[in-house]
C-alpha cells in the first residue's frame, strides 16, 4: 500500500533539473513523515549512477527511487512539469530525455517493488491515461487516478 | 540440454523480474516451462554469456552476443499490444531453439 495524498502532488512546477525535482518531491514526503531527512540521498546517488528516464509516448517520465533505507511508510510522489526536466535515460545513460512527469516511489518493502513498477507500467503504456494525468488540474483528482492505479 | 533465457538489467533487479514474470507466465501458456528464464545483473552477464540462448535486455546493448539479444523496455513502458509483440518475438527465438 502507498500512501498519496495532495501534499504529495506538485503540478505545473518547473525546476532546473532532476536533482531539484527530486529534492522537492522529498522534502514533501519528509514533511509529511514517509522518509526520514536522508532518504534523499539514496535516490539522488542512484539516480546518478542507474538514471531513471522513461521514453514514453506521448512524453517522457521518470521513476526515481532509492531502497529501503530511510523509508517510514511507503508513499508516492508526483511532480508535473511546466517546462520539461531532464532526466537520462534509463535504458541508454547518455541520452537526456525532456521529462514531463515525475513520479517518487518511497517503498519500505521491496517485496512490493515489482508489483508497484507492474502498476506503474500501466500507466506508462497508456498514451491516454498519460495525457489524463497531463491534463487533470485539480489535485485531488490527481491523487485518486494514482491511488486507483498504484494500489489495485 | 536445457535452455535458459537471461533477463538482465541494470540495478535493483525489479524491472528484469517484471520481464521475467511476463515471459515465464507467456512460456506457461504455450507449454513450454521446460525453457529457465532467471534475472541477473548486466554487470555480472559474462558469468551467463556461454550459457544463455536468448538475452532480454532492460539496457541498451553495446556489444555482440552468441545468442539472440531483445530490449526488454517495453515490458516496462509498452503498450499492451506492444508487450505481446515483444512476447511474440522472444517466442519466435524460443520455436528456433529446438
Amino acid at each position: 500500500m502507498f500512501f498519496i495524498d495532495s501534499h504529495l502532488i506538485l503540478l505545473d512546477i518547473n525546476a532546473i533539473d532532476a536533482e531539484e525535482v527530486i529534492c522537492r518531491l522529498c522534502t514533501r514526503l519528509e514533511e509529511a513523515g514517509h522518509v526520514t531527512c536522508d532518504h534523499v540521498n539514496y535516490v539522488l546517488e542512484r539516480e546518478n549512477i542507474y538514471p531513471t528516464g522513461l521514453p514514453t509516448d506521448p512524453f517522457c517520465v521518470a521513476i526515481p527511487h532509492g531502497e529501503a533505507e530511510g523509508v517510514i511508510h511507503s508513499a508516492i510522489a508526483f511532480a508535473r512539469m511546466q517546462d520539461p526536466v531532464v532526466f537520462k535515460n534509463m535504458v541508454n545513460c547518455e541520452e537526456c530525455l525532456e521529462t514531463k512527469m515525475v513520479f517518487l516511489l518511497v517503498n519500505k518493502d521491496p517485496s512490493e517493488q515489482v508489483k508497484a513498477l507492474q502498476n506503474l507500467s500501466e500507466i506508462f503504456g497508456d498514451p491516454a491515461l498519460l495525457q489524463q494525468l497531463n491534463e487533470e488540474m485539480e489535485k485531488q483528482k490527481v491523487v485518486a487516478l494514482l491511488d486507483s492505479i498504484i494500489n489495485q | 540440454m536445457g535452455h535458459r533465457i537471461v533477463v538482465a538489467c541494470g540495478v535493483g533487479i525489479n524491472t528484469s523480474t517484471l520481464g521475467e514474470e511476463l515471459i515465464r507466465e507467456r512460456l506457461k501458456k504455450e507449454g513450454r516451462e521446460d525453457i529457465e528464464v532467471v534475472h541477473v545483473l548486466m554487470s555480472n552477464i559474462e558469468a551467463y554469456e556461454d550459457n544463455m540462448d536468448i538475452l532480454v535486455s532492460m539496457l541498451q546493448v553495446y556489444r555482440e552476443f552468441k545468442c539472440p539479444v531483445v530490449i526488454g523496455l517495453p515490458f516496462l513502458i509498452g503498450t499492451k499490444s506492444e508487450k505481446e509483440a515483444l512476447l511474440d518475438k522472444i517466442m519466435e527465438y524460443v520455436a528456433e531453439l529446438d
